[in-house]
Order: C-alpha cells, then structure tokens, then sequence
C-alpha cells in the first residue's frame, strides 16, 4: 500500500462522528412525533369538514326533526344549564379518596 | 445475537409500533447514515437534516422493509433518493460551490502538503460528480461492497465499480500519486 493509500484510507476511516448521539436521535424521535401529529390533525380537520359538509347537505331534511329538542331546550334549557353547572361544582369539589392506607 | 438478528427483532417490534425500537435503530445505524451524507452532500448540517429526513421516512415505511438487502443498505437508499431530490433544488448554489472548488484545486500548488490535507480531499470529494461521490462515500467510507451500493443508489453493478475506481483515482491524484 502506498503513502498516498494510506493516507486515504485515514481520511475515510476519520468521519467525525460518534458512534450514538443523543441528540441526533431525540432530534429524530421528535420530528417523526410532529409529522404524525400533523398527519393525525390534517385527518381530523379532513373528517370535520367532511362532516360540516354532510350537516350542510343534510339540513333541509334535518330541519323538521331538530325542531323537537330545539322547543325543548328552548324552554327547559336554563334548567338543564344550572343542573349541569351545579353537577359539575360538585364534583369538582367533591373530597377525593388519596388512595394512601386507611388508618385506623 | 448477531447484529442483523437485533436488528430484525428491533424492525419487528417497530412494525408493532413500538418508538424505543425505532430509537435503538436510529441509534445503530445513524453513524453510517449521517457519514455517508456528510461525505455526498458536503454539508454537514444539510446532511444531518436529511438524515433525520431519512430515518422519519424510514419509521412510516418500516412495514415496507422486506429484509432482501441490509437495513443499513435500505436507510441508505432513502437518504440517496432524499439527497438528490434535495440536490435538485440545491442546483443552482451547489453549481456556483462546484465551479468555485473547481477553480480552487485548479489554484492550487501542485504538492497538497502545502495545505491542509484534509481539505483538500474534501474540495476533491465535492468536486466528483453527485453519483461518484456517493458511491465513493459509500464503498470507501462506508465499507460497503459494490453490490450493495449498486442496491442503494440503484445503479447498474458495473457504474459503481467505475465510479468507485475512477473516484479513488482523483482523490490519489491530489494525494500526488498520479
């Protein structure tokens, strides 16, 4: 093998590059997490539209049906409204079980 | 284990969906990866991103991996295919880079001791056509065989093997062997 060999093959066998980097790694795993969140997010915005769209086509028809619920959340829909709020307060408020051993 | 027999089991349990899997084969494989682009883009922050590039493609088609080259040889294939859809659009600064490295190893004195030796093999590395190059990086830096550089950069057997040869030959002749 010559100087000039030698020489090249030390220039290729010297890449600069640690064997594992983290970073180079986390920097992948989180590219590849934001890919499929926008892929999940154009898919869910896709369905939504499609639905607009289905609701839209659909409303002529729909119409006479929603007119039932719609009289009664006219005239029941404070009721229902402060039942809901106040259902929720208690449960928000409701004291929570630890789950730590129960002394005697 | 052998290291092909890990990185089946690791493949499968990506396929499974399984991100620590794919983590440890970024881990394995991402030296060869990011070196080979190193050496065939010339940049090294261009080639690390589309090596990133290359292993998130690689996570969405990993259910396509059949096992009929290496997985190193495969995560290859998609950086070259990512490397030269980058380089068409890099064309027109990568040209004026070409023609000024061009101009610069014709600049410079005949004997490379003079200069820093290192850069002057990567001047000449950049200055070898796109396919050369990487089929130099990848037989003579990668360690690939013949074979499996023709698999990743789909050439004929016998354009790698000339590249290859004629690639080498440059870079000795700027060493100063003729």
């Amino acid at each position: 093998m010559t100087d000039a060999e030698k020489k090249l093959d030390a220039f290729f066998a010297d890449d600069g590059l640690p064997a594992r980097d983290q970073a180079f790694t986390h920097a992948v795993m989180r590219r590849a997490a934001a890919r499929r969140l926008r892929a999940e997010l154009a898919w869910l915005g896709a369905v939504c539209l499609l639905g607009a769209v289905v609701l839209w086509a659909l409303a002529p028809a729909l119409e006479p049906i929603l007119h039932l619920p719609a009289r009664l959340i006219e005239t029941a829909g404070p009721a229902i409204g402060v039942i809901v709020v106040v259902f929720t307060l208690l449960l928000i408020t409701a004291p929570r079980d630890a789950g730590g051993p129960v002394s005697a | 284990m052998t290291p092909e027999g890990l990185d089946l089991e690791l493949i499968e349990a990506a396929r499974r969906g399984s991100s620590a899997a794919f983590g440890r084969l970024v881990d394995r494989h991402q030296r060869a990866v990011r070196a080979f682009l190193r050496r065939a883009c010339g940049n090294d922050a261009e080639a690390d991103d589309l090596a990133q590039e290359t292993f998130v493609t690689a996570w969405e088609r990993i259910g396509r991996f059949r096992g009929e080259a290496g997985l190193r040889t495969w995560l290859c294939g998609i950086a070259w295919r990512k490397l030269a859809t980058a380089r068409r659009s890099w064309a027109r600064s990568s040209r004026r880079e070409t023609e000024w490295m061009e101009t610069e190893a014709l600049e410079r004195p005949a004997t490379p001791g003079q200069l820093d030796q290192r850069m002057a093999l990567e001047a000449a590395l950049a200055s070898l056509p796109l396919e050369q190059r990487a089929a130099v990086a990848l037989c003579l830096g990668g360690e690939f065989t013949h074979a499996e550089a023709a698999e990743a950069l789909e050439l004929p057997l016998g354009t790698v093997k000339s590249h290859v040869t004629r690639g080498r030959a440059r870079l000795l002749q700027v060493l100063g062997e003729a």
